[in-house]
């Protein structure tokens, strides 16, 4: 009996008796995809931050108040100074507020203006402009009423998904009591994920921002030129972390406060990202190793019952010449063509889950060849460490004691 | 082609004891057909199964084609049961998931036989049985009579030196058992060398020589005068 027709006799075996099998895998699935789903989700939320910062660059930082009281907010001085600091690229103000506007159908939508100096294009952050184009210096100094809109406000409010025709509409926005109109000069991209539902839409449009200048903002707010962030750049070759813990300091002292302004730089925020999901990673994994664990001893069972089952079989294929090493290595293939199937079937059940866990966070779930590896490495190894013993005590059932079996 | 000399075998469970076979010489020659009878646990069927390979004898000597088996490890004696000796039994022991001819093919498989000569051997092993036309079904599709027979096909299939059957007809109606007799008696014609233990006086008539078993020692080895069915 060779190597194949051992496999194909398994495959047999295991086919006939369907439910068995498919329940024995159960544990197995749970475990591979819960391992690769998370890996998978993961690998993608990395290249997502990665990607995400990539525009903006490590050095770049944000400047928040915590508490937003006036005398507290961030001042046109404040900026000079940290300008004056060798190490700064640049620094600027940027303001954040809750707004509104009507639908078409005269319904009220909640959306987010966020005001900063045009040179927050350049040197924070690069919006991927599906038309028209963001505002400049020159606007920023006359104050104009322009506003550069994500392509969800077009395609939910305006009803037009032919950006470049929105180009130079009107559009009516309310900030607490006054209402200003404002010409929209550009479409950017918000990235949404590509087959997002209309309710996720309805929800991220309040959270993708209508960018304006910032001293339009003060038109319609009461903010008198102060802000409550601001975003900056650290020049190359220095180290964020230390910079920002300067500029943390500094604004502190100014403000004769302790702790009232977090800085904090891109680098970190990716550090914690990774940290955070690394560690989710290894708890994940860890719980899923139980259940690899145990599906395997739920595996090593059903062997020696089916060892058990199959006691005279075993007699009478002895009694007809196999070897005690053909019977070892049947029911070894047995146990390994349950866990590497039930593995591979957990990986695509894992990945699966992570396409469609991800796609609703817009993180794009990534099957490297590593998990594919892992997956298979995993399941062979589970099949031969919990097959072996099972596998053992049928190669050494003596024929005689077999073939008595009923 | 068989010499046992000074065989002895004892069954040890804890301190317990059992000697089933005391100093027992027999011998076989080629184209023999030997009947082995005696009451249950008169240690006939432990005789057979060391005769089979399938047990060690406790101490002595067995020869079997001019080897001594008494002094080979397991993974030999697998060898030998495929190559040497062909078992019938009474329970017949076909594998009821397999088909009649895949059955057949089995002893083949384990002796590294090809795909292509298996089906062509385990055909003309049915046919000398007279069964070949159900080799598509499964062990639970037909009579014992012929359950029996598949059995036998597979016994002869590898060609061995000897046949083996522990009451082949244990199960069988009497008209089932004579039909069974009848194809060892044509086998054995054709010079295939058979022992078979049985308990019923009538079936060991069928053969050429009758060995009687009592309290683990032969108490009797005489010919058959009178065959039936010859």
């Amino acid at each position: 009996m060779n190597l194949g027709e051992s496999i194909k006799l398994g495959f047999k075996q295991l086919l006939s008796n369907k439910g068995r099998t498919f329940l024995t895998m159960l544990g197995m699935f749970i475990g591979v995809g819960a391992v690769i789903m998370i890996l998978s989700l993961g690998a993608g939320f990395k290249e997502y931050t990665k990607t995400f910062y990539s525009d903006i660059g490590l050095g770049a930082f944000q400047v928040n108040c915590k508490d937003q009281s006036s005398h507290l907010l961030l001042t046109a001085d404040d900026f000079e100074v940290i300008k004056a600091m060798p190490e700064i690229q640049t620094v600027m103000g940027s303001l954040y507020e809750k707004g509104s506007v009507y639908n078409k159908k005269g319904e009220t939508k909640d959306i987010s203006l966020f005001a900063s100096e045009a040179e927050y294009f350049t040197s924070v952050e690069k919006l991927e402009l599906l038309a028209g184009r963001v505002y400049t210096e020159k606007d920023s100094q006359t104050a104009a009423k322009v506003a550069v809109i994500p392509d969800i406000y077009a395609k939910l409010i305006l009803r037009q998904t032919n950006y470049k025709s929105a180009i130079g509409d009107s559009i009516e926005v309310t900030v607490g009591d006054k209402t200003e109109a404002f010409e929209i000069i550009g479409v950017y991209n918000s990235k949404m994920p590509k087959n997002a539902s209309q309710k996720f839409l309805e929800r991220a449009l309040s959270q993708a921002p209508l960018y304006i200048p910032i001293t339009t903002l003060d038109i319609i707010t009461t903010s008198e030129g102060k802000v409550s962030s601001a975003y900056g750049g650290i020049k190359d070759g220095f180290d964020p972390k230390e910079i920002t813990n300067q500029v943390r300091l500094l604004l502190n002292r100014r403000h004769s406060q302790k702790d009232n302004y977090n800085v904090t730089s891109a680098a970190d925020l990716i550090e914690t990202a990774n940290k955070m999901m690394n560690m989710i990673t290894l708890f994940i994994s860890a719980v899923a190793g139980i259940s690899l664990v145990v599906g395997g001893v739920g595996i090593m069972n059903i062997m020696l019952v089916t060892v058990k089952e199959r006691t005279r079989e075993i007699g009478i294929r002895k009694a007809l010449g196999a070897t005690n090493k053909v019977i070892l290595r049947q029911f070894l293939i047995e146990a390994l063509i349950l866990t590497i199937i039930a593995g591979t079937i957990g990986m695509l059940i894992g990945y699966i889950g992570s396409i469609v866990v991800g796609g609703m966070y817009n993180i794009e779930a990534k099957l490297t060849f590593g998990m594919i590896l892992f997956s298979v490495g995993t399941s062979t190894a589970i099949g031969l460490l919990f097959g072996v013993y099972p596998a053992y005590q049928a190669a050494r059932l003596e024929p005689v004691e077999s073939l008595r079996d009923e | 082609m068989i010499d046992i000399q000074n065989v002895n075998k004892i069954y040890r469970n804890g301190k317990l004891e059992l000697q089933a076979l005391f100093n027992i010489n027999f011998k076989v020659e080629q184209e023999e057909f030997v009947s082995i009878m005696g009451a249950s646990g008169s240690g006939k069927t432990t005789f057979l199964h060391i005769l089979g390979c399938l047990d060690h004898a406790t101490s002595g000597t067995y020869i079997l084609d001019g080897v001594n088996v008494s002094e080979i490890k397991d993974k030999e004696y697998a060898k030998i049961r495929n190559q040497k000796i062909g078992f019938v039994f009474q329970a017949f022991n076909l594998l009821p998931k397999l088909t009649i001819v895949e059955n057949v093919e089995l002893p083949m498989m384990y002796g590294g036989v090809k795909p292509k000569e298996r089906r062509e051997r385990a055909l003309d092993a049915l046919i000398r049985v007279g069964l070949g036309n159900r080799i598509k079904h499964t062990p639970n599709e037909i009579s014992g009579g012929q359950k029996q027979r598949v059995a036998i096909a597979r016994a002869l299939v590898n060609n061995p030196s000897i046949i083996l059957a522990d009451e082949p007809t244990g199960n069988l109606d009497s008209k089932s058992s004579v039909e069974i007799m009848n194809i060892f008696q044509g086998l054995n014609n054709e010079g295939v060398t058979i022992v078979m233990v049985t308990h019923e006086p009538d079936i060991a008539e069928y053969t050429k020589r009758k060995v009687v078993f009592r309290d683990g020692i032969i108490i009797e080895d005489t010919p058959i005068m009178n065959r039936r069915g010859v």
